[in-house]
């Protein structure tokens, strides 16, 4: 059996193979799905991700041929769809508020951090229901489909610059909310660092 | 902690999707490939009055300028060109290096794609038949009813086939097309009802993750398409020399004329059995390529068929038509579609090409009759799976 096609290939071939797609469905599906979990719950999850895929096989024709991953691409589908579930993302975002600490943390982190997170939770949860979704969307693409700037800028279909400056605004917004410390200057510099390079 | 650090642990880990939701998402995918044409084409697989019209156009520009090997239109010349089509088709089909298919094993499915477009009749001021309750404004054929109308319904086929010929078969609807906006208009005043077999108040019928309707059943013997023609029929008894296999298919309860096969005459009128058989060959899965070969080359010499270069199938894509008609002033038209480049047979079609039958149906001429697009098919191990080919 040979190597399976990358997605750009795949994408390409599939204009005229139909079938050639399901290599991006299978590459992809569970990051989709995941992410679609995490900002609708699960029950919405399983209908979601399917429909982001078919949605993603109509509009392959449009695909940018010149990226290699149809992750982002595929991500900005589903991140579309989503909006259309507004209601439910607040539900699942309240309900996150509610939930318990136990799950989901670093064991790395120290005991204080976990209480902190532990306490912070219904704030953070409450900040992000009430974001635009022009910040919620790069700042979720970001932390909970792990994209770069420049994916992030891919899915939503802006420029680099304004992913950064949307995403540096949410943060912002979330610090002032929760009374956190702003990044040191080292972080700064880090985070510049990664601006850059992202 | 920053604010990254708490949102990454606001929910619960990651966890995998469902097996079930996977292949299930899989599914509509892979339904939506099958109903996918590849490509918008300029000539609509409905109505093939266009490329008989373009054919002859080009035809006769060919023909003022002395090309002698194209045809000039229907007729003899068209007869010419198919004969010489179909024999470039059987050296390409000779050259194949395909397998013939063998049944399932147990436990194995033969799997089928196919998209399907049917003429029906429907009345939009009232059910045609069916109970007072759950009328029918659809129905299989209304001819000549007054105030009927036609629609072409299309429909995606999957069938998963035991090696007993027991199936499983997912339906799934297409966008119908009408034949003009004043008819569609009239069909959605009616509340757009649905096509007899997609029904909900007569069928099971359940919608995908697009939601488009669809059904599923199973039956204890596989029908429609070519399968009740013997899907996983032996041909291998079958000659492989053209003459004598056209023989064997005239005759096929024996008693063929003791001539040797190569001066077997010319046949000097079609017979419809023969050319069913034929083409039920070039499609069957179990036909090999030596078979095929010899089918085409059969075909090649049989009076009356003609061809049309360039025909969209209901799928979008585009091959050569041989086409005949059906029986002398029928007015229908038999066309099968297959790719030059391979030999492999795209569609089968029934086609509305004389005024008589276009008036019964009160169509245009040219319009779809009824028309079977082979998108993939192979030997898989579950009903979860389909055939990548």
């Amino acid at each position: 059996m040979g190597q399976p096609l990358p997605d750009s290939a795949a994408i390409a071939a599939s204009i005229d193979d139909p079938a050639e797609f399901a290599a991006v469905f299978h590459r992809h599906f569970d990051v989709v799905h995941g992410y679609i979990r995490k900002r609708v719950g699960s029950s919405l999850a399983d209908e979601l991700a399917s429909q982001t895929f078919l949605v993603a096989f109509d509009r392959r024709g449009s695909f940018d041929q010149s990226w290699a991953s149809a992750r982002p691409w595929v991500l900005g589908i589903a991140t579309n769809l989503i909006h259309g579930k507004r209601r439910q993302e607040r539900r699942q975002l309240r309900a996150y508020g509610r939930a318990g600490a136990e799950i989901g943390f670093d064991p790395l982190e120290g005991t204080e951090a976990r209480a902190d997170a532990e306490r912070l939770r219904p704030q953070l949860a409450a900040v992000l229901a009430a974001l635009p979704k022009d910040e919620l969307d790069p700042l979720l693409l970001y932390a909970w489909a792990e994209l770069g700037y420049a994916e992030i800028a891919e899915a939503l279909a802006v420029p680099v610059g304004t992913v950064k400056s949307r995403l540096s605004r949410a943060r912002r917004r979330i610090r002032e909310q929760l009374r956190l410390q702003g990044p040191t200057e080292e972080q700064r510099q880090i985070a510049t660092l990664e601006v850059d390079h992202g | 902690m920053d604010e990254i650090a708490l949102l990454r642990a606001l929910p619960p880990e990651a966890e995998e999707p469902d097996a079930a939701a996977r292949a299930d998402a899989l599914r509509a995918l892979e339904g939506r490939f099958e109903a996918t044409a590849p490509a918008p084409s300029a000539q609509s697989f409905r109505h093939r009055r266009g490329a008989l019209a373009a054919f002859l156009a080009g035809a006769a520009a060919l023909a003022a300028i002395g090309a002698a090997i194209l045809p000039a239109g229907p007729g003899p010349r068209a007869e010419l060109a198919a004969a010489e089509v179909l024999k470039r088709a059987a050296v390409v089909a000779e050259a194949s290096s395909a397998v013939p298919m063998r049944p399932p094993g147990p436990g194995q499915f033969f799997y089928l794609g196919a998209k399907l477009v049917e003429l029906q009749g429907w009345l939009p001021d009232g059910p045609g038949t069916g109970p007072r309750d759950h009328p029918r404004y659809f129905t299989a054929h209304i001819p000549g009813q007054p105030g009927a109308r036609v629609a072409l319904v299309p429909a995606s086929k999957q069938f998963w086939i035991s090696r007993d010929g027991d199936a499983h078969t997912r339906e799934t609807l297409g966008r119908i097309e009408f034949l003009s906006a004043e008819d569609q208009e009239l069909w959605e005043d009616a509340g757009s009802p649905p096509p007899f077999s997609f029904d909900p108040s007569e069928h099971s019928v359940e919608r995908d993750a697009s939601g488009r309707p669809v059904k599923e059943f199973d039956s204890s013997q596989a029908a429609g398409v070519f399968l009740d023609k013997g899907v996983f029929a032996d041909l291998s008894d079958l000659p492989t020399e053209a003459r004598a296999l056209r023989l064997a298919v005239e005759y096929p309860e024996g008693g063929v004329p003791t001539v040797p096969s190569q001066a077997a005459p010319r046949p000097v009128s079609r017979n419809p059995n023969a050319l069913e058989r034929l083409t039920t060959i070039l499609i069957a899965p179990t036909a090999s390529p030596a078979l095929r070969a010899a089918a085409f080359n059969a075909l090649a010499e049989i009076p009356g068929i003609e061809l049309e270069p360039g025909v969209p199938d209901v799928a979008g894509r585009r091959g050569d038509a041989i086409a005949w008609e059906v029986e002398p002033g029928s007015g229908f038209r038999h066309e099968l579609i297959f790719d030059p480049r391979t030999s492999k047979v795209l569609a089968d079609a029934q086609v509305l090409a004389g005024a008589k039958a276009a008036d019964e149906e009160g169509v245009p001429v040219g319009t779809v009759f009824r028309e079977t697009a082979f998108l993939r098919s192979g030997i898989v191990d579950s009903l979860d799976e389909t055939a990548r080919r």
